[in-house]
């Protein structure tokens, strides 16, 4: 349906109900403290966030939360318009299928080559070989991975590593694409061009947030940026978010 | 125009080998080892107690209980019962062969000449002979001749009944197996799945459905039980046919240690199937459970 622009990859847009919605959220890991505190957010669909904060302030806490590998310890998480705590197992397989994420640690799978690694939520997902091959290779041509198809993810470097983490982020065409520092390990070209993959994803209605150290970069892309400090949520003066 | 090296789906999703998936091999084939093993050993032990039944069946002893001519008594109940239609071999002791029959119990040379020995005959029917023990019975009675017959009843009820526990212990044994097995698979795909952590968590990430995720690993599973299942199926008619073959050797006594009939070679058939297929239902109820534990 969506034509083909630069980046190889389009999502389904949808309508205007919040693709997010975070209410007085808290969470905490097994019996620990509370590691986030009272969160609210909304995104709608088309928003582009960042997510700053020290080390240790729960980025990637409230990242996990949002793609659904954590649940709340208390308050409401709304994703496209479904509370998550009603749904079943199968509905929150079916969210999670939305939803692209590039993990920290990137997750990738050492016994699968770079080709079956971005190949996996869709192969996860139930779809053909055949009907997904081209655009797995078109997209890591466009990471500059064509040449490694093949490889194994331990022979490639931090930055190639990333990069197939990020081509499987967004080779489902997700509605809504989490990134959990997704340009830390690349050069400062490779971060641009990889910022505009994203960019790319968002003027094709993709909502996305990425959680990142790297301030320099957030404030060059110009997107409005969530603050964390020590778990609690504070919008930037260039953002409304948080407050409901 | 694709300059690419073709790209085949991998076959599994899962590392085609982790560490404990060796062991867990073997501990597969050689509890189906003993399974084929043991089920093989029950139903030859079947076979041979109804062969020596029918072997019973169709033998009688008689003893001649005369105190005089007890010699002469027996030949002559001899040659009524061969008189008798449906007797395929009649058999008189001789004095010494009776002697040397008591000499077990009274010792050799104990025995005084004058001392009167009870002389077995021993009857071999035909097979469906209409003579019973009765029939023996009424025709020695009429001619006078004492003497009481035996048809080894007792003997073939005992065996009977012996061969029927040994069936039922094999038949324990071999449940008890399986369930091991079923235990073993289980602990072994949870410590798999453990292993595998990465595989399981990143799968559930991007979407994939439980049912996926344990059909990844039933396959798995059931490939390796498969595997397993044939390596023990034939190293049991394997181990069993040597068997066989040595004891064999240089004689034609036909030893009942293993029989290969078309159960036996069913059971050695079913084995590696019925293997697979519980391998991979408990890996598929581990997967289930350990999944239902995540958020
Ligand atoms: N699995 C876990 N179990 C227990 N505590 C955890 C776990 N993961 C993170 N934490 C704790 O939660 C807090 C927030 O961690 P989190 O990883 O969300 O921080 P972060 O903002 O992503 O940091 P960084 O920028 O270094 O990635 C930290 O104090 C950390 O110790
Ligand atoms: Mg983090």
């Amino acid at each position: 349906m969506s034509s083909k622009t630069q980046a190889p990859i389009a999502p389904d847009t949808g309508n205007n109900s919040p693709v997010l919605e975070l209410i007085d959220v808290s969470m905490r890991y097994a019996h620990g403290p509370d590691i986030l505190h009272d969160i609210n957010l909304r995104l709608a669909p088309g928003d582009f966030y960042f997510l700053t904060g020290a080390s240790g302030a729960g980025k990637s806490s409230l990242l996990r939360l949002i793609y659904l590998a954590h649940r709340a310890s208390c308050g409401q998480v709304h994703l496209f318009d479904q509370d998550t705590a009603l749904c079943s197992r199968r509905d929150m397989a079916l969210l999670r299928r939305r939803i692209g994420v590039v993990f920290q640690g990137f997750r990738l799978l050492d016994h699968l080559s770079v080709f079956d690694n971005v190949a996996l939520p869709l192969r996860a997902t139930g779809k053909k070989h055949a009907d997904y091959e081209e655009d797995v290779i078109e997209l890591l041509t466009w990471v500059g991975l064509g040449d490694h198809l093949h490889a194994a993810p331990q022979t490639l470097s931090g930055g190639e590593k990333q990069r197939v983490a990020i081509a499987r982020a967004v080779v489902g065409k997700p509605d809504l694409l989490i990134a959990d520092e997704p340009t830390g390990n690349v050069d400062p070209q490779m971060g641009r061009r990889l910022m505009r993959l994203f960019s790319e994803l968002n003027r094709l209605g993709s909502t996305v947030l990425i959680a990142s150290h790297d301030l320099g970069l957030v404030r060059a892309s110009g997107a409005p940026s969530l603050h964390l400090d020590e778990g609690r949520l504070r919008a930037n003066a260039a953002t409304q978010n948080g407050g409901r | 125009m694709r300059e690419h090296s073709p790209i085949t789906a991998p076959k599994s999703l899962l590392p085609t080998r982790s560490a404990q998936d060796g062991p867990l091999f073997f501990v597969i084939a050689i509890i189906v080892f003993l399974a084929c093993v043991s089920a093989l050993i029950a139903r030859t032990s079947f076979n041979t107690a109804k062969a020596w039944r029918a072997d019973l069946n169709n033998a009688m002893t008689v003893q001649i209980k005369t105190l005089h001519n007890t010699q002469k008594s027996a030949q002559s109940a001899a040659k009524l019962i061969r008189a008798l239609p449906g007797i395929a071999h009649v058999q008189v002791y001789s004095r010494r062969q009776a002697k040397a029959l008591l000499a077990p119990w009274l010792g050799a040379g104990n025995i005084p000449n004058d001392l009167p020995l009870p002389i077995p005959i021993t009857i071999t029917l035909e097979k469906n002979s209409p003579v019973d023990k009765a029939a023996i019975e009424k025709v020695l009675r009429k001619n006078h001749i004492t003497a009481s017959v035996d048809d080894h009843r007792q003997w073939a009820r005992a065996l009977g009944k012996s061969a029927w526990f040994l069936q039922l212990f094999s038949i324990g044994a071999l449940s008890l197996l399986i369930a091991a097995a079923i235990a073993v698979t289980g602990f072994a795909t949870q410590a798999s799945l453990a292993a595998r952590r990465d595989v399981v968590d990143t799968l559930h990430l991007v979407g994939a459905f439980d049912s996926f995720i344990a059909a990844e690993f039933e396959r798995k599973f059931a490939s390796l039980g498969l595997r397993a299942g044939l390596l023990g199926a034939a190293m049991a008619a394997l181990v069993l046919g040597v068997t066989q073959i040595v004891l064999m050797r240089g004689t034609d006594i036909m030893l009942p240690v293993f029989h290969l009939d078309l159960i036996g070679i069913g059971i050695v058939m079913i084995a590696p199937p019925l293997t697979a297929m519980a391998s991979a239902l408990t890996a598929r109820r581990a997967v289930a459970r350990t999944l239902r534990e995540r958020q």
